[in-house]
């Protein structure tokens, strides 16, 4: 399994458990998604993805591996992270620069990190964008863009916060189209039901950091 | 505004002009170590020869226009650290009062000559640093570095308090945006919410800078931050440094400053 939750606790503080027990597994090209009110721990679910919080009781792992291992540097490689805010993702001085920063710390010659870059670019149709600096950018061009940062490194699963959120229909059908042109196992946290599933064939759903619901996302008991 | 207007500098100096200058055509590392030998020249001047050291602007305000800069604009930027540099030499005309030389019925001490040195050092120095950053660009300049060998956790530290400061600067123009809409077209607040609003920034600047580090930490940052490869030294680049060089030490060595001050005694 490309991604796996073992009875997996966290909390941010002794006393309050945001997430509690969850266990679950996700394969190769499963494209899932992840539902749930404010506060559920959706986020802190997909922090925990790639080893950015590692959890206080259980494991993840990741193509076997697991988070709180020395294996971080591969496990980064695996699962790419989509933050809800792109000028949190975007940090670098240009566009081009922000895409290849992942793929130059995956130590890539530089004639491959162009490629890469390019190809990026490409699929999210923000080639002409290459030369800008992140701040000059749209909402719109921001999301496409930090969906780029992550495409560059290859990531088997891409798991994405909120992606729609402060979009306007155009850039919200651009975003659709590109994750539809993608092959790569996606999680993606969304309040937009038509947008899950659309995309997604698969649904989870989360309640006070509970599971209460895993499996095909036409039956998702709606309203949440 | 004046925090946008900041942003924008701020944003400006991240890759430096993009204008084709004579300048931008050299390579980041020759005007690094250009500057470096600039400054060490300066520095190593004696502290009451103000006469001398005056001829050492010649370096900016040559360099200036072959950046595509005014030296008048390069000048006004260096004004910025004159606070801080009055702060550093204020001291030296009450504490050394011996008599230098007379003008007219005015006694200069040699308190006033090391005051006149150390801001002349500082404005220059900073005016060789803004030549140097406009030309490179604050990333090209780290990129340099790394490749003159300087300690990547040490360049690291650099570019993440450059973004550091472009993180505060935005987070304030956004709280201030925030306040002009809802403060019906006041232009004093109390001390008290001020307090207040400096501390929600550093909260907010700082939350943001954890949310940007994880998103480095997911694209596998490792402490070192990649920016890609430099051109190649070339023999353009050498001839400037050595051209560069040669003039410093002409001017440390060679008194100039006596045709100005031909009745100075220091000299």
């Amino acid at each position: 399994m490309l991604l796996t939750f073992r009875n997996v606790y966290y909390s941010y503080d002794k006393n309050l458990d945001v997430l509690k027990g969850i266990d679950f597994s996700i394969g190769t090209g499963e494209k899932v998604a992840l539902l749930g009110l404010n506060g559920a721990g959706k986020s802190t679910l997909m922090l925990l993805t790639n080893g950015l919080l590692i959890p206080t009781k259980g494991e993840v792992l990741v193509n076997g591996l697991s988070t709180n291992s020395k294996n971080i540097g591969e496990i980064r490689k695996t699962v790419g992270l989509v933050f809800q805010n792109p000028d949190d993702q975007l940090f670098m001085h240009t566009v081009k620069d922000d895409v290849a920063f992942g793929p130059r710390n995956m130590n890539l010659s530089e004639n491959e990190v162009e490629e890469r870059v390019e190809k990026a670019l490409r699929l999210t149709g923000t080639g002409h964008l290459a030369s800008w600096h992140p701040f000059d950018l749209s909402g719109g061009q921001k999301k496409s863009v930090s969906i780029a940062t992550v495409l560059s490194m290859e990531p088997e699963l891409i798991v994405m916060d909120e992606p729609t959120s402060g979009l306007d229909y155009m850039a919200t059908q651009n975003f659709v189209e590109i994750v539809e042109s993608l092959s790569n196992s996606i999680i993606l946290s969304t309040h937009d039901m038509d947008l899950a599933r659309r995309l997604c064939t698969r649904a989870i759903v989360l309640k006070s950091g509970e599971f209460i619901y895993d499996g095909d996302i036409a039956s998702v008991p709606y309203p949440l | 505004m004046k925090i946008q207007k900041a942003l924008l500098t701020l944003s400006s100096y991240q890759t430096g002009s993009e204008e084709k200058t004579i300048l931008s055509g050299l390579d980041s590392r020759a005007l690094i170590l250009v500057t470096l030998a600039y400054i060490i020249c300066i520095l190593s001047l004696p502290i009451e020869v103000p006469d001398v050291l005056i001829w050492f602007a010649i370096y900016p305000i040559m360099m200036a226009p072959l950046s595509g800069r005014s030296y008048t604009s390069v000048f006004i930027k260096s004004l910025y650290v004159l606070p801080f540099i009055l702060v550093i030499g204020i001291a030296n005309p009450f504490y050394d009062r011996r008599p230098a030389f007379e003008i007219g019925n005015m006694t200069v001490t040699y308190g006033w000559l090391s005051f006149l040195t150390i801001v002349l050092r500082g404005l220059l120095s900073v005016q060789a640093l803004i030549i140097l950053i406009g030309n490179c660009g604050f990333i090209g300049f780290c990129n340099a570095l790394i490749k003159l060998r300087v300690p990547k956790v040490l360049t690291t530290q650099l570019l993440l308090l450059y973004r550091y400061v472009g993180l505060l600067l935005q987070e304030a123009f956004n709280m201030h945006r925030a306040l002009t809409s809802r403060g019906y077209g006041k232009k004093s607040f109390p001390m008290k919410m001020w307090a207040t609003m400096v501390g929600s920034l550093l909260i907010h600047t700082y939350e943001r800078s954890k949310r940007i580090h994880y998103a480095m930490l997911s694209r596998g940052f490792n402490g070192s931050i990649p920016l890609g490869t430099l051109n190649k030294w070339r023999l353009g680049d050498s001839i400037f440094c050595v051209t560069c060089l040669a003039l410093f030490l002409f001017l440390s060595y060679f008194n100039l400053g006596q045709l100005l001050f031909p009745a100075n005694p220091s000299l």
